[in-house]
């Protein structure tokens, strides 16, 4: 266990019952939640080893025998916890839809063409520096049922863990400079500007490779240890 | 973004970079610590230029966010970054600038089950399975069902070896399985238990529930079955049944599933 996580700052998460998201009606619950201090099991990392997950493979743009169609792109960023404390060793998942905004999934239905030499599945661990980065392309946006007209800005989900499974993340990241978010209920249901923002990645000159890619910047920051305990607190293993 | 915005963002990006390459070089030390600090502080304000870029270029295109939310964007990215300064560092810390979470969406049924991914334990002799079912007591077909567990002998992260994952999507019925053992007891006196999470489309956040068994002693001891009310206990206790031991997840609703805050 890696002791308690701070509890402060999750006020930005999306409610659950988010009616503009039409989705979240039966799916959310309406009894409270009941809380749990320091749990021992979600306090602890699940051990995902050398890649029982799957293999590590952070160029989406290689999978195949051709290159895919789209603008090539990379994106990278730090992961931190809420400290400011970088994670190495993280393992980050991602997957997106292809450059014409249709998923390599038979159940995407969207009138848009599937590209044999994409399939917008990448994982990757952070370095040293709690640095990630993949290839990519740009993903299209796509439309939706939620409501008239309604389109989902361009986007790429990610997954991450954190120290802890009470640390676990998954959320998306959007592109500076998307008219979509805007209409965008996903997207919306985070309510605080700052925090929204904070999910919208930056174009990068330093990420940018000259004749070849195009650079986005996103951190990442992640629920952190609290500081406000003190190491003899702790159990003996873990100090 | 339009042409305007796009110079302007180039603009102060560079100047950007300059100024913080100067400030590096001012900053006084050794050679290897004056390279690491330019580094950093370019990276900062390189961040805080392209922070700027967007903006401008936000403003541009009319998508207009409030001038309270750009200050705090801003105090955000001039935290100090460093981690080893900050650890060191006793006292209030600033509110997590946590990234928020979102849907898993419906599209992930190609990315983030895996093989092996229902077997937590190769050989194990449990099998909890069941369904996940919404608010109107249909089941759920995309959803991610992900199970962290201690050892046969309550142990949970220790060394190198870490909790027992697992990962099983509902797809197609709304159903899930995972094979394992029946874990430990844990050190912090919790009768043998599951932690569950769960993802789905139209759930913006992930939710945590957890697996109790059937019969076992401790259970009338365990710290967080005792938070629960009497009346939702039973939520949380899974079912034997021909299959193994029956464990459904109720998003909503009648006998809705009791959720935690960790």
């Amino acid at each position: 266990m890696a002791g308690p996580l701070r509890r402060d700052g999750r006020g930005v998460h999306p409610d659950r019952d988010f009616p503009a998201y039409g989705s979240t009606a039966l799916r959310h619950p309406k009894r409270p939640l009941v809380p749990l201090h320091d749990p021992e099991t979600e306090l602890s990392a699940p051990f995902l080893g050398a890649g029982p997950i799957g293999p590590l493979d952070g160029d989406l743009t290689a999978q195949h025998d051709g290159a895919p169609l789209g603008e090539r792109i990379v994106v990278t960023g730090r992961v931190r916890d809420g400290n400011g404390t970088p994670l190495a060793g993280q393992l980050v998942e991602v997957w997106q839809a292809n450059a014409s905004g249709r998923y390599a999934q038979a159940e995407d239905a969207h009138d848009a063409p599937l590209d044999p030499n994409f399939t917008g599945v990448g994982r990757c661990l952070t370095d040293e520096h709690g640095d990630y980065r993949f290839v990519t392309v740009k993903p299209g946006p796509y439309p939706w049922r939620n409501h008239d007209k309604a389109w989902r800005p361009a986007h790429i989900h990610f997954s991450l863990f954190g120290t802890a499974f009470a640390s676990r993340l998954i959320t998306q990241m959007y592109f500076p400079g998307d008219p979509l978010v805007a209409y965008d209920p996903v997207m919306r249901s985070v309510t605080d500007a700052a925090a929204r923002d904070r999910m919208v990645a930056s174009f990068d000159l330093d990420a940018t490779v000259d004749q070849w890619a195009t650079g986005y910047r996103w951190d990442i920051v992640l629920r952190g240890p609290d500081r406000t305990v003190f190491e003899s607190d702790l159990p003996e293993e873990v100090r | 973004m339009t042409d305007r915005a796009d110079r302007t963002g180039h603009r102060s990006a560079g100047e950007a970079r300059d100024r913080a390459d100067q400030a590096g070089h001012r900053a006084a030390g050794e050679a290897g610590d004056r390279a690491d600090r330019a580094d950093q502080a370019g990276h900062r304000t390189a961040d805080e230029a392209g922070g700027r870029a967007d903006r401008t270029a936000g403003e541009a295109r009319g998508r207009a966010d409030s001038t309270a939310g750009e200050a705090r964007d801003r105090t955000v990215h001039e935290r100090p970054g460093p981690a080893a300064e900050q650890a060191l560092t006793p006292g209030p810390a600033a509110e997590q600038a946590l990234t928020p979470g979102q849907t898993v969406g419906p599209f992930y049924g190609f990315a983030l089950p895996y093989e092996g991914g229902p077997v937590i334990v190769a050989g194990g002799d449990l099998r909890v399975h069941g369904t996940v079912f919404d608010g109107a007591g249909e089941p759920v077909p995309d959803a991610l069902v992900e199970v962290l567990q201690a050892d046969g002998d309550g142990r949970l992260g220790a060394g190198p070896h870490g909790g027992l994952f697992g990962r099983c999507s509902t797809a197609p019925a709304g159903r899930f399985a995972f094979t394992t053992v029946m874990p430990g007891e844990t050190r912090d006196s919790c009768a043998p238990h599951l932690a569950v999470m769960v993802h789905a489309r139209g759930l913006l956040l992930q939710l945590h529930t957890r697996v109790y068994f059937p019969d076992q002693p401790l259970n009338a001891y365990d710290p967080v079955l005792a938070k629960v009310p009497n009346d939702r206990r039973h939520t949380l206790l899974a079912v034997p049944d021909d299959d193994g031991l029956r464990f459904d997840i109720r998003l909503q609703g009648e006998d809705e599933t009791v959720f935690f805050d960790v």
